[in-house]
């Protein structure tokens, strides 16, 4: 993290030095640190938090340079490090030209960021809205947070409300490190095409949004025989959904419902929601959330046995319904928080989460066992913009 | 504590009569109307009506100008202002304008380029550029 900070920190001064053109710089730094009550050893699947202090599981820093090509083209490269990042290393989380063909069309080509939720344009920037970190029961669900493709937007300026749509689609690749045992995941998501159609006024903004993609996990083995129920292999996934956020006067409220849709794998579909309400106090907005995360599966197609390619015939339901059973985690979770602004760039944030996770297991009559685990978490945050 | 701030106001509101939103005299622009300037200053045009490419200028956030000019052309706060630029800026749609400085800056920057377009208290105006629009 140091070593990534100090990097990003010579190639802003590089740039400001070399910049014949008109390079503009931005960028934002959250730091974040959290601790919970799981037991000695265990780690919350979700968030990566566990009873260690932690200050590097949500911290990054990021910065943007935008120079302007000509009149209607411009290009954008913002670089973050962050330790999630499963090489520690300094990711390009943008790099993009952009074309505007007009007032309402914009083209963005190379790595861009797809509206799969409401927050997820801008999910890095922690100054940008009241919690620290939106819902992970929902912003957990599609770990896409880049493409390397093209976002194409609409917008239709009326008199007091834009009406606009974003269509994008690319491929994407995501390293993270699994915060339940520290490996490395690694997915391919191919085939990335969504769209989104939002109306947005001075006060509110209501979106929907669809995007699909094929999920491939480079590096996982999965028991043998197991593949066809188990294995992340250009597997269908659909993430569809609802947002309305309210900035009203002293009211800000939030609330999102979504849906993930998976293919025959180990990951369950999920529909999950929350609901946040704050309210502006001077400087100070103290803020209540309530989020869901309710996952499915079918237990009923799976084949008791299969052969493999040797010839030899084995048990693979209990395999198979045991691993599907063990991610059925459902979760709801009541955060109260309060965000202080510090001044108009800088913004103090304190959390106490507390969460229900339902932990399942197949038990082979068939039917889940479920089991109750109680997560409190307390998080504090300071997010800066320049 | 109350007399401090309502003299601040006074004083506030005295420092800051009208604004005028002002551009150069061979812009082509002769006046717009209060829509068409709240959706340049908020970038959601890059072009003056007469479909010529418009540049906005800034005054610093910390003057009086700036707070009441976003206040009354948007209804936005200075912190609403800041919010709603931190979120275009970084979702890709559009960059905050360049911030000038206060009035005498955004006066030589009009002055000096067709395309730039500003706001001043109205008593600083000068020679050499056009009022197009008053926020009163």
């Amino acid at each position: 993290m140091k070593k990534s900070l100090l990097s990003l920190a010579v190639i802003g001064a590089l740039a400001s030095t070399l910049s014949a053109t008109d390079i503009r710089t931005s960028g934002f730094i959250n730091v974040v640190g959290g601790v919970n009550d799981m037991p000695d050893g265990q780690k919350d699947m979700i968030n990566g938090y566990d009873d260690q202090y932690d200050f590097q599981t949500d911290s990054l820093a990021a910065i943007q340079f935008s120079a302007n090509i000509a009149d209607n083209m411009g290009a954008t490269i913002q670089l973050i490090a962050q330790k999630s990042d499963a090489n520690d290393d300094i990711r390009m989380e943008w790099g993009y030209v952009s074309y505007d063909v007009n007032d309402e069309i914009r083209v963005l080509a190379g790595r861009v960021r797809p509206s799969l939720f409401l927050y997820s344009n801008y999910l890095d920037v922690g100054f940008a809205y009241t919690w620290i970190t939106p819902p992970s029961e929902l912003y957990y669900q599609a770990q896409i947070t880049n493409l390397d493709g093209a976002n194409f937007s609409y917008n239709l300026e009326l008199d007091d409300a834009t009406v606009s749509v974003n269509i994008y689609g690319g491929n994407s690749t995501d390293k993270k490190i699994n915060p339940s045992d520290g490996s490395v995941l690694d997915f391919e998501y191919d085939s990335i095409a969504g769209a989104e159609i939002a109306y947005s006024n001075d006060i509110m903004k209501l979106r929907a949004g669809y995007t699909r993609a094929t999920v491939t996990n480079t590096n996982s083995s999965v028991p043998a025989g197991t593949e066809a129920y188990l294995a992340f292999d250009d597997s269908s996934a659909a993430f569809y959904g609802v947002g309305l956020s309210i900035d009203w006067e002293n009211i800000i409220f939030a609330t999102e419902y979504s849906v993930r849709d998976m293919d025959e794998t180990v990951a369950p579909d999920v529909q999950s929601y929350y609901a946040m309400l704050g309210y502006k106090i001077g400087k100070f907005t103290p803020n209540y959330t309530y989020a869901v995360a309710d996952s499915d599966m079918e237990f009923e197609n799976v084949a008791g046995t299969t052969t493999l390619p040797d010839g030899s015939v084995v048990p693979i339901a209990s395999v198979v319904n045991g691993a599907r059973a063990g991610n059925l985690d459902d979760r709801a979770t009541h955060t109260f928080g309060l965000r202080y602004d510090l001044n108009s760039a800088a913004a103090l944030k304190v959390e106490y989460s507390m969460s229900t996770i339902t932990h399942s297991s197949f038990n082979g009559t068939p039917s889940l066992v479920e089991v109750d685990e109680d997560v409190n978490t307390a998080r504090i945050a300071l997010n800066v913009v320049f | 504590m109350k007399k401090i701030i309502l003299s601040t106001i006074i004083l506030t509101s005295a420092l800051v009569a009208d604004i005028a939103v002002i551009v150069n005299p061979s812009s082509g622009v002769d006046s717009l109307n209060a829509s068409q300037v709240k959706k340049i200053f908020l970038a959601k045009t890059k072009k003056f009506p007469n479909g010529k490419k418009v540049v906005v200028v800034d005054q610093n956030s910390e003057n009086p100008e700036y707070a009441t000019f976003y206040k009354k052309i948007a209804g936005k706060s200075v912190a609403k202002m800041n919010k709603y630029w931190v979120k275009l800026t970084f979702t890709g749609k559009a960059e905050a304008p360049k911030k000038v400085g206060g009035n005498s800056a955004v006066i030589n920057a009009v002055k000096n380029d067709s395309k730039v377009i500003g706001y001043v208290d109205s008593s600083a105006v000068t020679d050499g550029v056009k009022v197009v629009y008053t926020v009163k």
